[in-house]
């Protein structure tokens, strides 16, 4: 008997998961279960995953339902990691907690770089594992060397298609085959997150400002956030809107609404918090969106691709510059929200048609991008895709240099890279009996061409 | 809410936590139930934790909001608290903490089994992600028993050893006997004497495993870890533990333990006096120095034989320079 075990940390992970589920992603199996985490930094202090609408429904599709967090409690799940040598202690124990028996097992995890899901297909060491697609990220490189125990056993990449042409470079290093959910079953299954009373409670489209947690994830300062948040207000404010959402990221700790309020006032414009208890993706199956605004957001690119919703970034300039260190795995989803989605400020005319930005961006150069700042934070990993980074960085380096850093390229010596240092000047006469002096380490040598100021007798100098 | 029965009051005083004031909220959202209030007690805050609280006290179910018009300590801020609390149990959270879902009924629940005056609880210390379960320390678990069994022998951790207010739950009956008040003349250490007060004029306590107070131990300006004289309090703090065992009839155990605690609290101190400025450092050794003066001398050299080689060498010189 086979017993699939789905891990998911999100809202958003669990209908991935499930849409990767009902397109009849998977081999059959006899009993599912589900088990839910949360890795904010304050777990006790984040609002329940069950809590977002629609989670219920989706978890009542599971044989079970099991809390990891509370499996481990206290321990936090990005730190707690099982001792190699205790491993089969710990699978007895999750077996006997899961009620898993002698079941053959088949994990469904998603950022299988780190814990929880990597500590869990640890302990599952005959487990077969699926991986899915945590947004944007999975279209970087795998970020840290994997367990080969972990990462032999791995079987497929699912991820929906949030930007057709371009194949996800996650996993790719240990050639792990990619498999797209299809956008119909991710639609099926958000549809069902729509919350029961949101649909009389909403009255014309607004524009919806999607949060990230860039403070939580040490990408800047509390300040900084909010204040591009206030940003993404005034553009909207500028380019003709005036009816604005504000939409919480679900993992991000409680921020400091007044001063969102305090922007909108300032521009004359009416904003509303989004109920944290209902995903952005609920807003866009019901037809409340009329613009999505982000910094660098996977809810982007989903309203783009799979809802076909104009969107618009802010912000984007400054955290291609800031971002560090170079492998910093945020890169390739700021990558790709620069290439693929216009400025906010780009919009000509209020409310502009932004529907054909994503068509207008010439794919196969988006693709060999991706390729070759993927190459350039993970070179090791991606050594085999080295040539493609060279020819595209040789074609558009110049017109794509704003998603690199030249001391990168020089240090990896790819095209872009710093002009070698100027060639030493032929040797004059003079400079050749100098050579010739030092060459001789004579004493007389030394003396002469010490500073004068310098020179100490010459016996101690021999000496 | 007339007639409205409160089975806990929570009291929560804060003190420019604005990082932490939503995360403590959000928590306290978790714990809400229909027979418990949360008394917000804004210490006087500069920051945005005013209106964090002010907007948490509209949306939390059970909240209210005190508010103190200027910067009045821990200690005042937990009396403002307990002085507006109707609940039959008192417990703590500070406002720059966290508890998990579900701890303060699991709290009400184990005093109400055990019925007895006080129970008290280990906890977390969280840093980041990383995460450390304390216990306190205290035998036979779980079970009510005398309330002075949890001051225990000198040279033994016991509960006394973990004077967290926020680690434990307490009767009303406490608090008409004035036994949960704070001395608000102590800035830092006000734990001490109020822990030492519970377990020698209450009749019984329990110590259970319940865990889920969320510590932090990152805050860089969290009070234990400021460097300035407020710190110093732990002297009076202790003085006035040891005047008050002096008195008891158990004299001859309780200051031995007194002492002994007071012995390890002042070599911490000092291990850590690098922290002060060069002036400060002269001043807390001369209080410690001028304190020392004022002990009795023959339960402080038998305390000082019991402790370890390092230790007593460094309350051995400060005597010497006390004689």
């Amino acid at each position: 008997m086979t017993t699939q075990i789905v891990l998911a940390s999100t809202a958003f992970g669990l209908v991935t998961a499930t849409a990767a589920y009902e397109s009849g992603g998977f081999d059959r199996c006899e009993r599912r279960i589900l088990v839910i985490t949360c890795t904010t930094a304050m777990p006790e202090a984040t609002m329940p995953m069950r809590a977002v609408a629609g989670v219920s429904e989706l978890m009542s599709r599971f044989d079970a339902v099991y809390d990891y967090n509370a499996c481990i409690e206290p321990q936090h799940p990005s730190i707690w990691r099982p001792r190699p040598g205790d491993l089969p202690l710990w699978e007895r124990h999750f077996r006997q907690l899961w009620d898993l028996g002698a079941d053959d097992l088949h994990l469904v995890v998603e950022s299988i770089h780190v814990n929880p899901a990597q500590a869990v297909c640890r302990i599952f060491g005959d487990a077969r594992i699926d991986v899915y697609a945590d947004g944007l990220m999975s279209y970087g490189p795998t970020r840290s060397a994997l367990p080969e125990m972990v990462a032999s056993r791995i079987e497929r990449l699912l991820h929906p298609d949030l930007v057709p042409g371009v194949t996800p470079l996650l996993l790719s290093d240990r050639r792990v085959p990619t498999v797209i959910i299809p956008d119909e079953s991710f639609r099926a299954v958000a549809k069902i997150m729509i919350a029961e009373n949101a649909v009389a409670r909403s009255s014309e489209p607004v524009a919806m400002i999607v949060g990230q947690y860039l403070a939580a994830g040490e990408l800047m300062c509390e300040l900084q956030e909010v204040d591009l948040y206030a940003e993404m207000i005034s553009r909207c404010a500028e380019a003709g809107y005036s009816a604005l959402v504000f939409k919480p990221h679900p993992s991000a700790p409680p921020t400091q609404l007044a001063r969102l309020h305090h922007a909108a006032r300032a521009q004359g414009v009416r904003l509303a918090i989004a109920d944290e208890r209902e995903l952005a993706e609920a807003w866009f199956e019901r037809g409340a969106v009329e613009l999505v605004v982000g910094c660098f957001s996977t809810g982007l690119l989903t309203a783009a691709t799979i809802y076909g919703l104009p969107v618009a970034r802010v912000g984007t300039e400054m955290m291609l510059e800031q971002l560090t260190p170079f492998q910093n795995s945020n890169r390739i989803p700021v990558t790709l929200v620069d290439a693929l989605i216009p400025d906010l400020s780009s919009l000509a005319g209020p409310k502009n048609a932004l529907r054909s930005s994503m068509e207008e961006a010439n794919m196969d150069e988006v693709r060999a991008l991706v390729v070759a700042v993927g190459y350039a934070m993970q070179p090791l990993r991606l050594a085999a895709r080295r040539p493609e980074a060279v020819a595209f960085l040789a074609e558009h380096y110049e017109s794509h240099s704003r998603y690199f850093k030249r001391r990168r390229l020089t240090r990896l010596g790819l095209p872009g890279r710093m002009p070698p240092p100027l060639p030493t000047p032929k040797p004059t006469a003079g400079s050749r009996l100098c050579r010739r002096l030092r060459r001789a380490r004579t004493s007389l040598g030394q003396w002469l061409l010490s500073a004068p100021g310098t020179r100490r007798n010459s016996t101690e100098s021999a000496a | 809410m007339v007639g409205k029965v409160i089975r806990l009051s929570v009291i929560v005083p804060f003190f420019n936590v604005e990082r932490y004031a939503a995360e403590n909220l959000a928590s306290l959202a978790q714990n809400a139930n229909p027979d418990m209030e949360f008394i917000l007690v804004d210490d006087g805050s500069t920051d945005a934790t005013s209106s964090i609280i002010a907007e948490g006290a509209a949306w939390l179910s059970g909240a209210q909001l005190i508010r103190l018009s200027r910067n009045s300590g821990l200690s005042a801020a937990r009396n403002a608290g307990l002085a507006q609390a109707r609940g039959r149990y008192l417990s703590f959270l500070d406002g720059d903490d966290v508890a998990a879902p579900g701890h303060f009924s699991a709290l009400v629940q184990v005093i109400e089994r055990l019925r007895c005056d006080f129970v008290r609880t280990d906890h977390v210390q969280v840093r980041g992600r990383q995460r450390l379960l304390h216990r306190t320390s205290h035998a036979p678990r779980g079970v009510a028993c005398p309330a002075r069994s949890g001051i225990g022998p000198a040279g033994q951790r016991s509960s006394v050893d973990a004077p967290y207010a926020w680690a434990g739950i307490y009767h009303r009956r406490l608090l008409e006997a004035g036994l949960l008040r704070f001395d608000e003349d102590l800035r830092t250490c006000e734990d001490r004497p109020w822990i030492w007060g519970l377990h020698l004029h209450a009749h019984t306590f329990a110590v259970v495993g319940l865990h889920g107070v969320r510590y932090r131990r990152d805050i860089s300006a969290s009070l234990t870890q400021l460097s300035d004289e407020r710190q110093f309090d732990f002297i009076p703090a202790f003085e006035r533990i040891i005047h008050q065992v002096s008195a008891d009839p158990d004299a001859s155990i309780l200051l031995l333990k007194a002492l002994r605690s007071y012995c390890a609290v002042i070599c911490h101190h000092l291990s850590q006096r690098e922290r002060y400025p060069l002036s400060l450092q002269y001043k807390l050794q001369n209080a410690i120095v001028a304190s020392l003066r004022r002990l009795p001398v023959e339960p402080l050299q038998i305390t000082i034989a019991a402790l370890d080689v390092e230790r007593a060498v460094t309350v051995e010189k400060l005597l010497l320079e006390a004689a």
